[in-house]
């Protein structure tokens, strides 16, 4: 896999632990289904303490590990609070993590739904997103992640030994890539080789997949 | 007629991009703009060194395609924008906008403009005393300079610009002015 090269018009990168990406996941999907074209979606597993620093939070809000500077954590209050916002406008409850995920086996399952049941990758999206920021997911415990596969409809099994094998070899191969190929952060979107960053940009995506007719958009958010 | 807040910093290439947009949604809801000085802290593009960490490639990246979407959206706004000598400090400018000004517009437009396509130096006093002259304002740096630029109000935290406060909330960005334009329509 290439990490700028696809069939598909639109590759989109994501990571479940994100909450940018939570909240373009449900306009990045009304893309999709308004244009009828299957984009490819792929994982991006952010290594967040390297580039926002780290902290763990008890269920209480007490922040009891922190080597996060004061600019780090204004940062991601904001970021947060911006999320959350636009969740609530989406229908969905977002809850701040009380510690940096491990999501490589969430995200290893959206390979695995691509190569096994791609026409339910929105169904999975739709599974795995909401309930793991209502805390309701576990999403470093891979028989948590099979439920979550079987409760989309889609099959997991020979699940355990993907992810363990080809699925890890696939993810970890194409996280090596994403540096090099100026590639950082979710969602990222990969459209005629401009890679653009956040959701922000989904008015001018719909207008590159829809033929560039009339004025090219400004950024915004879909509301 | 309802009245938005929006924090600039002339330095910051997403408030040079957000002015046209902004003054768009205020003329189409009638909306009164209360232009705000706030200091933003720039980042200069590094070269990738021979070695690096994780976190330095990622702020690397990050900065060169930010800086690649800006010159994306002016081309797209149909300005132009220079970031030869960017970042430089706004200060002394940053504090005239904290001043009553007769024509704030005028200077706004003049300082931006100034930084992004003509390379001011708008810490210069002189070149912002000039600037204000040239707007229809009056000369006041060597006044403005005396006081501090204001702190944004203790309950928002601006982190950067354009940030805008509007119905209690604060968004950073002009990704949100559709909501804003919902909120204050």
């Amino acid at each position: 896999m290439h990490a700028l090269k696809s069939t598909s018009p639109l590759i989109v990168y994501i990571d479940v632990k994100s909450p940018y990406a939570f909240v373009a996941i449900k306009p990045t999907l009304a893309l999709e289904h308004a244009l009828s074209i299957q984009f490819d979606w792929r994982p991006l597993t952010l290594d967040i303490p390297s580039f926002l620093g780290s902290a763990r939070k008890t269920n209480d809000g007490e922040i009891v590990d922190n080597k996060r500077s004061s600019t780090q954590w204004d940062s991601v209050k904001y970021a947060y609070m911006d999320a959350r916002r636009y969740a609530q406008r989406q229908g969905y409850n977002l809850m701040g993590t009380q510690k940096i995920w491990d999501s490589s086996i969430a995200n290893i399952a959206i390979l695995w739904v691509a190569q096994t049941a791609r026409e339910k990758m929105h169904r999975y999206l739709s599974t795995v997103f909401p309930p793991f920021w209502r805390r309701d997911l576990d999403i470093e415990d891979i028989n948590v992640i099979c439920n979550t596969l079987e409760g989309a409809g889609i099959s997991a099994q020979g699940f355990v030994a993907y992810s363990e094998n080809e699925g890890r070899q696939a993810h970890d191969q194409l996280q090596q890539q994403l540096h090099p190929a100026n590639i950082y952060g979710v969602p990222t979107y990969v459209c005629e080789a401009q890679i653009l960053f956040g959701r922000e940009h989904l008015p001018y995506i719909e207008w590159l997949l829809r033929g560039k007719q009339g004025t090219p958009p400004d950024i915004a958010y879909s509301l | 007629m309802k009245s938005l807040e929006v924090y600039i910093d002339f330095k910051s290439p997403g408030a040079y991009l957000a002015m046209q947009p902004t003054l768009d949604l205020a003329t189409n809801l009638n909306v009164s703009l209360h232009w705000l000085p706030f200091q933003t802290k720039q980042r200069a593009l590094v070269e990738k060194g021979a070695t690096e960490s994780k976190g330095k490639t990622h702020a690397r990246i990050r900065e060169t395609a930010r800086r690649n979407t800006h010159l994306h959206y002016a081309q797209v706004q149909g300005l132009e924008m220079d970031f030869s000598n960017h970042p430089r400090e706004t200060t002394a400018a940053l504090a005239a906008l904290a001043t009553p000004l007769a024509q704030p517009l005028k200077f706004i437009r003049a300082a931006f403009q100034g930084y992004w396509r003509e390379q001011l130096d708008l810490n210069c006093s002189a070149t912002v005393d000039q600037l204000l002259q040239a707007t229809g304002n009056p000369a006041n740096t060597s006044n403005a300079r005396m006081q501090k630029i204001p702190s944004t109000p203790p309950q928002h935290k601006v982190i950067d610009t354009p940030a805008y406060i509007v119905a209690g909330q604060l968004f950073i960005g002009r990704e949100h002015l559709p909501w804003i334009t919902q909120l204050l329509e």
